[in-house]
């Protein structure tokens, strides 16, 4: 197998600095519109929703929501949300392209920050991200790219699908 | 390029680069995606539809055809069981299932007694269960499916890439890449290394551990008594492939040292062992 294998170790002080966050930023907004919709025509979709419509939406999906995450936009031949979710370690912005139907058809992680110790719930670090544009780089020296070993559990990747698929189906499908 | 996407449970990493420009790429990326859903489909134990749900429905009460990846994968678990004395078991599925980590399909009596000598293969692709047990592959079919992807790219002329299934990774290229190891207690990078080509995975029980009935468990359980494994400690291997690193953290994890040591030695794998950090 691999015995040409060749490793050497690095010195640790590269990453021994305080808070080091793992973060990329894959796709910009444009950028996942072209991957999943091609050169087609978007419209965007005025997501204001009511409280009604907010009440319906956390019962469905059995989730809190978040006014301002969700953004979306109609094609011809379906939909394209951007949303965020916030983990106890990590901030997740993300896209899903939707079928006419109202079946996902991709799913294309944005950005992906993970901070250590509780820092993504703190409003503080949630700080840095305000005024972020997509496709902004990543400028920190600290930001590490590779990394072995998860923590990652995409739990709240899923509830916040979940809770798109609500707002599609309990709010914009029926206009 | 790099993008990632939520697959395996996980959020999964690729990234290619090639002279071809930006479209060939993606278009080198939506392929891997695509040849690590079809292994996610083969053999997950929590589709009722894969293939390995069918041999885990089936084989104790008849032999089961599996397809040529699944039959591979299996073959390779049940030879690193094998060389390791069963401290890798693909079989410790009864023991997850009683510890609320893996869905229950059907209601056969899982056999506490059966162990992962008891899985037969007929023929190349034919098994059958000697006592009534479930396999999991998934110590093993991850770090089988970021091999699959990283050849997918390879096939599709990608100069360099890299594939990261929450730190199953494998990956190829001219440079060396920066890989960082999480501390298995905090899950902060902790350690890096540089590898040009090749596979590292890791696993540490910290990675799942939680209370159950006011015990604490994890999803890593020594196939020789069930018990789950709840030290601190974190593994990573690095193997020329990632089937091979992927099982290789638990034979390294429940091994006895000598026997870990040969293990790697044959594989052409280095282990490096965090110790165990703060008890929780």
């Amino acid at each position: 197998m691999g015995s040409k294998t060749r490793w050497t170790w690095l010195p640790l002080a590269t990453v021994a600095a305080a808070a080091p966050a793992h973060a990329m930023v894959y796709l910009s907004v444009e950028q996942a519109q072209r991957l999943m919709f091609g050169a087609a025509a978007l419209e965007p979709l005025p997501l204001a929703l009511g409280a009604d419509d907010v009440a319906a939406v956390e019962h469905a999906s059995g989730t809190r929501y978040r006014t301002g995450a969700l953004r979306g936009w109609k094609a011809a031949d379906g939909y394209l949300y951007v949303d965020q979710v916030v983990g106890k370690h990590d901030l997740i912005t993300y896209a899903v392209a939707l079928t006419a139907a109202g079946t996902v058809r991709q799913v294309e992680i944005l950005e992906y920050r993970e901070a250590y110790g509780g820092e993504v719930r703190g409003a503080a670090w949630r700080g840095q991200f305000v005024g972020r544009k997509f496709g902004d780089p990543v400028a920190t020296g600290r930001d590490i790219q590779n990394i072995s070993g998860a923590t990652l559990s995409c739990q709240h990747l899923a509830d916040g699908i979940r809770r798109l698929l609500a707002v599609h189906a309990l709010v914009v499908a029926p206009r | 390029m790099r993008r990632a996407r939520p697959v395996l449970g996980t959020l999964v990493e690729i990234e290619a680069h090639t002279p071809r420009g930006e479209s060939a790429a993606q278009e080198a990326i939506d392929a891997a995606y695509a040849e690590i859903a079809d292994i996610h489909r083969r053999m997950s134990v929590h589709d009722p539809a894969s293939e390995l749900s069918e041999l885990n429905g089936t084989a104790s009460r008849r032999p089961v055809v599996l397809g040529e990846q699944t039959a591979r994968v299996l073959a390779t678990a049940l030879r690193f069981a094998a060389e390791s004395g069963g401290a890798f078991d693909p079989t410790v599925a009864g023991h997850l299932q009683a510890l609320g980590s893996l869905p229950v399909h059907g209601d056969d009596a899982l056999d506490p007694r059966a162990r992962w000598s008891d899985v037969q293969f007929l023929d190349d692709r034919r098994v059958r269960f000697r006592r009534p047990l479930r396999v999991d592959l998934g110590g093993i079919a991850k770090g089988y499916a970021v091999d699959r992807a990283l050849a997918v790219l390879r096939c599709a002329g990608v100069r360099r890439a890299i594939v990261n299934a929450g730190g199953d990774l494998a990956l190829y290229g001219r440079a060396p890449q920066v890989i960082h190891l999480r501390d298995p207690a905090s899950g902060r990078p902790a350690r890096s290394l540089a590898l040009r080509a090749g596979a590292i995975a890791s696993s540490a029980a910290t990675f799942s551990r939680r209370v159950r009935d006011g015990r604490m468990v994890s999803d890593l359980i020594d196939p020789r008594d069930g018990a789950p494994l709840v030290s601190g400690t974190g593994v990573s291997v690095v193997a020329g492939d990632c089937l091979t690193a992927d099982a290789l953290t638990k034979v390294v994890l429940f091994a006895p040292p000598a026997i870990a040591a040969r293990v790697l030695a044959g594989a052409g794998a280095r282990a490096i062992v965090q110790p165990s950090g703060a008890a929780p």
